[in-house]
């Protein structure tokens, strides 16, 4: 016991010592560097979180396998085999190749039906998913679960992001035009001076749900609502295997649409359904309680691009 | 995933060192996460005090969506003299700094 509270002493010591020297680079950085911080922030980007959020994107590695990067004969406790496995999937599998194993490894395990997946394939999929992805996802998430995860998404327009907000001042397609109303939330920032580059993202990259069939929408809307308000989820086409983080932003399609979901103009076109309008998708809650995904497209090694405006 | 100038400032070293602490492993790897990330800050930081400003914005692009790719060390030495050896005296400065913490002790 002696032993354990000693080596426990010594690791906060190391890592309140690593720590302070880390809190020193990245102010250094910031203090050289304005520009490329400014241009980074916006972004939503840490570039001392490069290799983690590369890693974790492309194939949900976690950071044990840094300590790989250690010399060979450095004895190591971790299930080396794996992890090397995992790595070399880095560097082996194209953007390509994922997305079309992730759209073959659902097709086995997701119905042709509007609805859900059969109950005991909903764990292999949120794994396939991980696995493929990165990206952890649940279909039920804090007692949370929407009436369809598999379903229709329909092409919808820019959202205003804050009052005077015209489709000129969005970046792109402007072609889908502004939606008469406000999103479920209203404006995302009260003036084009408040909004941040995080709101701006979630209103190139929102989804709409059916919040307004949940079956306690009514009863329980003011806790639903900010639980569900910008709640961020994982789209995926299922036939193409190309998928996109939304935040929610809007309620609907209406039932009579014969859809269950919208997505912004961005959203549609990151998952290849621009031109269709429509496209059968796979829609599940990020799990993401330290708020590390970024929104915008997953893409994989070959084409890892921006993840724009997060 | 590699770093295209993981090699040259030849991280596994450090993660050695952190590999034979006598902690657990799951402080090891913590360890291992904060030793990157700071890496990362200061390796950016020296290149982008070498690159002209006019450029920053392309590298970090580059750099954010393909940072292992070797082809980003062909880039840097085309617009940075000496760049190799530049990276390669910072990351010996940074290791020479991390073995001094780490093989720090409390009093």
């Amino acid at each position: 016991m002696r032993k354990t509270q000693s080596h426990n002493q010594h690791f906060l010591f190391l890592k309140d010592q690593v720590a302070a020297y880390q809190s020193q680079a990245k102010q250094g950085f910031k203090d050289k560097h304005p520009r490329a911080t400014q241009w980074l922030e916006k972004r939503q980007l840490d570039v001392g979180k490069i290799r983690q959020q590369s890693q974790r994107l492309l194939t949900g590695a976690t950071l044990s396998s840094l300590l790989l990067l250690a010399a060979p004969q450095a004895p190591s406790p971790l299930p080396q085999a794996t992890e090397q496995r995992r790595l070399a999937r880095v560097y082996l599998i194209s953007a390509q190749d994922i997305k079309s194993r992730l759209a073959e490894a659902l097709a086995l395990l997701v119905p042709a039906r509007v609805g859900h997946p059969d109950p005991d394939n909903e764990i292999q999929v949120s794994q396939v998913i991980e696995e493929n992805l990165g990206i952890k996802v649940k279909f039920e998430l804090e007692g949370q679960r929407l009436n369809h995860s598999l379903g229709y998404i329909g092409y919808e327009q820019h959202l205003a992001r804050f009052p005077g907000d015209s489709v000129r001042l969005h970046d792109e397609w402007p072609e889908a035009e502004m939606a008469g109303g406000l999103g479920a939330w209203g404006y995302f920032a009260n003036s084009a001076a408040e909004l941040t580059p995080k709101l701006e993202a979630m209103e190139k990259y929102y989804a709409v749900v059916q919040t307004l069939y949940l079956p306690t929408w009514q009863k329980d809307l003011k806790s639903l609502r900010d639980w569900y308000k910008y709640r961020k989820v994982l789209v995926i086409n299922v036939q193409t295997g190309a998928a996109v983080v939304a935040a929610i932003g809007d309620a609907g399609p209406a039932n009579w649409t014969g859809k269950q979901f919208g997505g912004s103009p961005e959203v549609m076109h990151s998952l290849g359904l621009g031109s269709s309008h429509k496209g059968k998708v796979l829609l599940l809650f990020v799990d993401d309680p330290t708020d590390q995904v970024p929104l915008g497209p997953v893409k994989a090694p070959a084409q890892l691009g921006p993840p724009q405006e997060v | 995933m590699k770093i295209f100038y993981d090699e040259i400032i030849q991280i596994g070293e450090l993660m050695t060192h952190i590999q034979h602490l006598e902690i657990d492993t799951q402080e090891k790897e913590e360890l291992a996460n904060l030793v990157d990330e700071t890496v990362h800050h200061e390796m950016v930081s020296v290149i982008l005090t070498h690159l002209p400003e006019e450029y920053h914005e392309e590298f970090l692009e580059r750099f954010q969506a393909r940072p292992h790719d070797e082809s980003l060390l062909a880039y840097l030495k085309a617009k940075i003299e000496g760049i190799e050896e530049k990276l390669a005296t910072a990351g010996a400065e940074i290791r020479e700094k991390f073995k001094a913490i780490l093989q720090s002790r409390t009093s």
